[in-house]
């Protein structure tokens, strides 16, 4: 039993130390950012529940629009893969600019556009559109929830308000886990 | 265990019955409630662990989807007011801890990885990992461990509470004994008392007193009525005890009454044989007389001895019956006993009648213990009967011989003890038809009655035979091939061994008997009988004797006569004779007298011979008891006695 406890114990440490040799350094940003975001992302959909109105047919998938640049790469993209919202699939669309913007569900809003925040938010202003930031102040903006990075967690800050004007039921279970703004 | 319960008394057992009864209900009672309790609440913890597991998991989903411990932690704090939980933690999808409650516990309290779904009993805690699904995606799991301890402490408490509620029921059953006890048990002491005053009181006038109408209420009732069943026939049992006691009395009396009349009708029978016996003796002495008539003499003489003969077993069937026949047993040789029976009973009638009479004496051992006169008096009628009921040109057949111990009982040895002597008689007379041979022995029986008219006899003399026989520790036995084929009576007696002495005495005794009557003694005899004939003829007889005889009649008389002659010595009386019933007083009275004045020797002369009477005249002074009718021979014999004894 020890031995072959030990045996598999050297096999995984040479194994880790082969995997980490062949990847190249990680900068200071936390390599799992995006990671967390885009599982985040994903399961906003199971906390937020849109009205029968935002669907235009019952086989509409629930699209997940991503604006400007996508930093995501595919990791949203597995995140979404087979997933589900109330038998709709998840599909990704992503927008150049906020005049390119058409009709989807939730709105991630990039860093990159931190500039263009008002627009974006006037572009699905009045929609059942559940806007999500990078920023702390995308939330003043107007916006509904912010995924700001603090050190080596992702925090996750929410304006039900904002949520409830838009039409869009927010879990009590998701606003535990989140710092309100009110 | 069993042994003592059957003996405890009967309130006891209601006790232990109630207690047993009681203690039995609670005991299953309590098992099934205890057993209840446990799977209820077992059931029920799993069930409020999956409720709760299902909420924390619930409430715990967005905690993991957005890697929120806080509020996972948060979530799983609430845990603390469920006090059965002991610990808890959510694991998350890599199987990692994700939160633990309570918050300080250290990791290795917890299982690294979630074990696989399910709930386990392990120990005193029920463990219990589910799924945290978010909508199809295992997102995590929750792990819940809750204490039984309260179940146990709720199972004591049960078992606490049992113990009480038995011991009240022990209390109780004690109380409700005494109650019971009085409906149950008190009457059936009540009953016990009553049974045990009755056993020891024989009092069968008491009852019990019923107390209802159940089981020991139908026992009283029956118990009761055998009382009073009982009381009647021991009643009734008293009453026949009484009459038969009276009838008994009564029987006694009424034998008695025969015993004494057939002691008188012998006595009084027998006093007028006296003088006819003493008159044909003196006649036989007187030679002139003797050579005219000697057949009629001899006829008078046989008659009259056969007539005292009857009346003398009439006397002795009486003793036998009253058991007052007395032995006077010595060691005798029995075979001149029954030589000289033969030769004077039997050779007489034997040759009238021309029968042939033979003799086959085989024997070695003769002697026994027995009254001479008595075995006398049973051959005697043994060879009588032979005789008498043997037609003319029969035969008799006597045979001696030994039955020998070693023959019969081989283990009693051979020094003689055991050994027999039979005396048989057979003859080729009228025999005994099987019907009468159980009571040819009974008194007073001959066989059919026809018989005893052709015969004559009183039938007395088997009936005397097997009771003296009898008494000498023998046995008599008849047999009979039937009627006129002859019948053989065989007398088995005990043997003694023959003395060593015996042979020189027996030659001694006859010199000394020749030698006494050689030398007749003149006497002075007073002879005293109211009795005219039987006065003369003894008179006659004495002077003829050679004797001097004066006669009273009277007990005055002969007390004058005895005081007359004290005074002129040399001329005192030598010998008394008298008579025991005089007209003014007893024979007896009269000895007594002289005992004490002028004490002479005496012989009783008496109608009565039973041993009693006997026993009274020696009691008295006198030497001899003569039994009437006087036989001569023995008078004399008795006088010549006292004559050598005086000198």
């Amino acid at each position: 039993m020890d031995l072959l406890r030990a045996i598999r114990i050297i096999t995984a440490t040479v194994l880790i130390a082969l995997l980490s040799g062949w990847v190249p350094a990680v900068p200071a940003a936390p390599p799992n950012e995006y990671a967390l975001k885009s599982v985040f992302l994903y399961n906003f959909c199971h906390f937020i529940d849109w009205p029968e109105s935002a669907f235009s047919s019952p086989d509409e998938p629930l699209i997940i629009g991503i604006v400007g640049e996508d930093p995501f790469g595919a990791l949203l993209k597995e995140a979404v893969e087979g997933e589900t919202y109330h038998n709709r699939p998840i599909v990704i669309e992503h927008y150049r600019s906020p005049k390119d913007i058409k009709h989807c569900h939730l709105l991630f809003v990039g860093r990159t556009e931190a500039s263009r925040v008002d627009a974006i938010l006037a572009a699905v202003n009045s929609k059942s559109v559940v806007t999500v930031g990078e920023t702390e102040d995308f939330l003043d903006h107007g916006g509904m929830i912010a995924l700001p990075a603090d050190r080596n967690r992702v925090r996750l800050r929410i304006r039900p308000a904002a949520l409830r004007a838009a039409n869009l039921s927010v879990s009590s279970k998701l606003l535990r886990v989140a710092d309100i703004d009110s | 265990m069993a042994i003592s319960l059957r003996d405890t008394p009967i309130k006891r057992k209601l006790m232990l019955v109630i207690l047993l009864a009681s203690g039995f209900a609670l005991f299953l009672m309590g098992s099934a409630l205890i057993t209840y309790e446990v799977i209820t609440f077992r059931r029920s913890l799993a069930v409020n662990m999956r409720v709760l597991a299902e909420i924390i998991g619930s409430n715990s989903t967005a905690s993991l989807a957005f890697k929120d411990a806080k509020s996972a932690r948060e979530i799983l704090s609430a845990l603390s007011a469920e006090h059965q939980i002991t610990s808890a933690a959510i694991y998350d999808s890599n199987g990692q801890i994700f939160a633990r409650f309570p918050t300080d516990a250290p990791l290795t309290d917890f299982s690294l990885t979630p074990q696989p779904d399910g709930q386990r009993f392990q120990g005193a805690h029920l463990e219990m990992f589910r799924p945290i699904m978010l909508e199809k995606n295992r997102i995590g799991t929750i792990y819940l461990q809750a204490a039984l301890a309260a179940m146990y402490a709720r199972i004591a408490v049960y078992g606490g509470l049992l113990l009480i509620v038995t011991a009240c029921a022990a209390l109780g059953a004690i109380a409700l004994t005494t109650t019971l006890q009085k409906r149950i048990s008190q009457p059936i002491l009540e009953l016990a008392n009553v049974a045990t005053a009755v056993s020891e009181g024989q009092d069968y006038s008491v009852r019990a007193t019923k107390h209802g109408t159940d089981e020991i209420g139908q026992l009283t009732e029956s118990f009761n009525q055998m009382l009073t069943r009982i009381d009647e026939s021991s009643t009734a049992l008293m009453a026949s005890e009484e009459r038969l006691r009276s009838a008994l009395e009564e029987a006694e009396a009424a034998n008695k009454a025969k015993d004494n009349f057939l002691a008188i009708l012998s006595h009084e029978l027998r006093t007028p044989l006296t003088p006819v016996l003493s008159t044909v003796a003196m006649l036989e002495e007187d030679s002139e007389i003797h050579t005219r008539i000697p057949r009629e003499l001899e006829m008078i003489r046989r008659n009259i001895e056969v007539e005292a003969r009857l009346i003398d077993d009439l006397l002795d069937v009486t003793g036998i019956i009253r058991g007052k026949m007395e032995l006077r047993r010595q060691i005798v040789d029995i075979r001149p006993l029954l030589e000289h029976a033969m030769q004077n009973y039997c050779a007489e009638e034997a040759g009238r009648k021309k029968l042939r009479v033979s003799t086959e004496i085989t024997v070695s051992e003769t002697h026994a213990l027995v009254d001479t006169s008595r075995m006398t008096q049973v051959f005697w009628n043994l060879l009588q009967n032979a005789c008498k009921f043997t037609p003319p040109g029969g035969a008799i057949s006597i045979r001696v011989y030994n039955e020998f111990a070693r023959e019969i009982a081989p283990e009693l040895g051979h020094d003689g003890l055991g050994t027999k002597l039979i005396v048989e008689i057979k003859d080729t007379g009228i025999g005994i038809s099987p019907e009468n041979m159980s009571r040819i022995f009974n008194a007073f029986e001959q066989g059919e009655r026809s018989r005893t008219r052709v015969f004559g006899g009183l039938g007395l003399g088997l009936a005397i035979s097997r009771a003296i026989i009898e008494m000498h520790g023998g046995s008599v036995t008849a047999e009979s091939e039937g009627t006129d084929k002859g019948s053989t009576i065989a007398i088995r007696l005990p043997t003694v061994p023959t003395p060593a002495t015996k042979r020189e005495k027996k030659q001694e005794d006859p010199a000394a008997a020749k030698r006494a009557p050689s030398k007749p003694r003149r006497l002075r005899v007073l002879l005293v009988e109211d009795h005219l004939d039987t006065a003369n003829q003894l008179n006659r007889l004495l002077s003829h004797a050679g004797h001097e005889v004066t006669w009273a009649a009277t007990v005055r008389e002969a007390r004058e006569l005895v005081s007359a002659r004290a005074n002129q010595p040399g001329n005192e009386f030598n010998i008394l004779i008298s008579d025991l019933g005089l007209p003014d007083g007893s024979g007896h009275d009269l000895m007594r007298d002289l005992a004490s004045d002028h004490p002479i020797p005496g012989i009783a002369l008496s109608g009565y011979g039973m041993t009693e009477d006997i026993q009274n005249s020696m009691a008295a002074g006198f030497s001899r008891h003569i039994t009437k009718p006087v036989d001569w021979q023995e008078l004399k014999t008795a006088i010549q006695k006292i004559a050598v004894s005086e000198t």
